[in-house]
């Protein structure tokens, strides 16, 4: 196996999880998640050269995949079916999900983009309000402003739904 | 920093937030921002959650199986490209650099053969070169001024057309040959130099003692 083979799998294991999450939430589909994963890697591999920096493979790894994320919508795309977001967020509950995060993956889904996706950066892949800056190419202060909304929307949501909870079972 | 850029700037980026709170002693802390500190730190707990959807199985496999693939596929379309490359340039050897190259040899070789007829001629007249060119099947744009020798010739085994004109009492050879020539080559020996011209009606092959009689040859058929 040769340095680079080593290397490009090291990246693998280690990225490929948070890259899948941040994929599904911006395609809101498994599939095309997985696809978009595997197109980032692909592209990785090939452009294996220009990453000097192991440090730098994490912003890296997540601006190719939006960069991919962004070619989607410019190749041919089939005729899709718009599946529900009922049907689409039963594919991702699990058993142990409690109510307050099936809740807030509703809420999250909700989002705008412009929202989802820097806050989507920053909680799972855990990437800097100028790493997600230089990723989303936009200024520091509009990642830290769309922050600030995601979550505040984020939880002026889930404080109406548990207040319409509360009114229910009381 | 007023209280509403310090709320603001703790709801952008709480993680930065509650980590300067941990370095605080709870004791300094007030009740309040005990209170803020453990509910950020309940929904930056519930966010991960939320974001942390299942990961299909094997798909590090699979990305891995799908870069081995490719390389595969990489390393065969480099193959390929390869022998692609190697089979046209054997083609294009022996189909062009090798019969062009024996082609000037053998039209030295000609010039050689019917030296005889490069001097002493006479000038033969405008419609009697007309009529030979025609009964041949070929035309010239116009016709040299003075042409001493026009007769057909069995240059590379085909039918081909031998004219033998003057410039400045200079004998300059014209083969006007069916065999396809590469256009704008150039060849000589010791004593000759020769040039290959491809157009749409005819392949000319003319060669003289200097490669200026050869240019003002093109030139005086309208061919330059």
């Amino acid at each position: 196996m040769s340095i680079k083979d080593k290397q490009f799998e090291s990246l693998v294991r280690s990225f490929y999880q948070p890259l899948y999450r941040y994929a599904y939430w911006n395609t809101k589909n498994r599939a095309a998640a997985e696809d978009l994963v595997q197109e980032t890697f692909t592209r990785a591999w090939k452009s294996l050269h220009q990453l000097k920096d192991i440090d730098a493979a994490k912003p890296w790894l997540y601006t190719i995949l939006s960069r991919e994320n962004a070619r989607r919508f410019e190749r041919k795309q089939l005729p899709m079916v718009e599946l529900s977001e009922e049907w689409q967020l039963e594919q991702i509950a699990e058993n142990q999900d409690d109510i307050e995060t099936m809740l807030l993956r509703r809420a999250i889904f909700q989002l705008p983009d412009n929202f989802r996706q820097p806050l989507a950066l920053q909680v799972i892949g855990g990437l800097s309000t100028e790493e997600i800056a230089e990723v989303l190419e936009l200024n520091g202060n509009t990642v830290s402003t769309r922050l600030f909304r995601a979550r505040a929307e984020l939880k002026r949501q889930m404080s109406q739904t548990q207040s319409i909870r509360g009114k229910n079972n009381g | 920093m007023d209280e509403l850029e310090k709320k603001r700037r703790q709801l952008a980026d709480p993680k930065q937030h509650i980590e300067n709170f941990d370095e605080q002693s709870p004791d300094n802390m007030s009740e309040q921002e005990l209170a803020q500190l453990k509910a950020d730190q309940n929904f930056e707990r519930q966010l991960l959650g939320a974001f942390s959807v299942p990961v299909p199985e094997q798909l590090s496999e699979k990305i891995l199986l799908n870069q081995r693939l490719q390389k595969r596929r990489n390393i065969f379309s480099l193959w390929a490209l390869a022998a692609s490359i190697s089979i046209l340039s054997m083609l294009s050897f022996m189909t062009t650099d090798y019969s062009q190259s024996s082609l000037t040899q053998q039209a030295l070789k000609h010039v050689y053969h019917e030296e005889k007829y490069l001097t002493g001629g006479n000038p033969i007249a405008r419609d009697e070169i007309e009529r030979r060119l025609a009964k041949y099947g070929v035309s010239l744009p116009s016709l040299p001024e003075k042409v001493v020798f026009a007769s057909r010739c069995g240059f590379g085994g085909e039918s081909a057309m031998h004219i033998i004109a003057e410039i400045d009492g200079k004998p300059v050879t014209l083969l006007l040959t069916p065999i396809a020539v590469e256009d704008n080559k150039s060849f000589g020996d010791d004593r000759f130099v020769g040039k290959m011209r491809k157009t749409l009606a005819n392949n000319l092959i003319v060669i003289a003692e200097d490669l200026s009689l050869v240019e003002r040859f093109f030139q005086q058929i309208g061919d330059a």
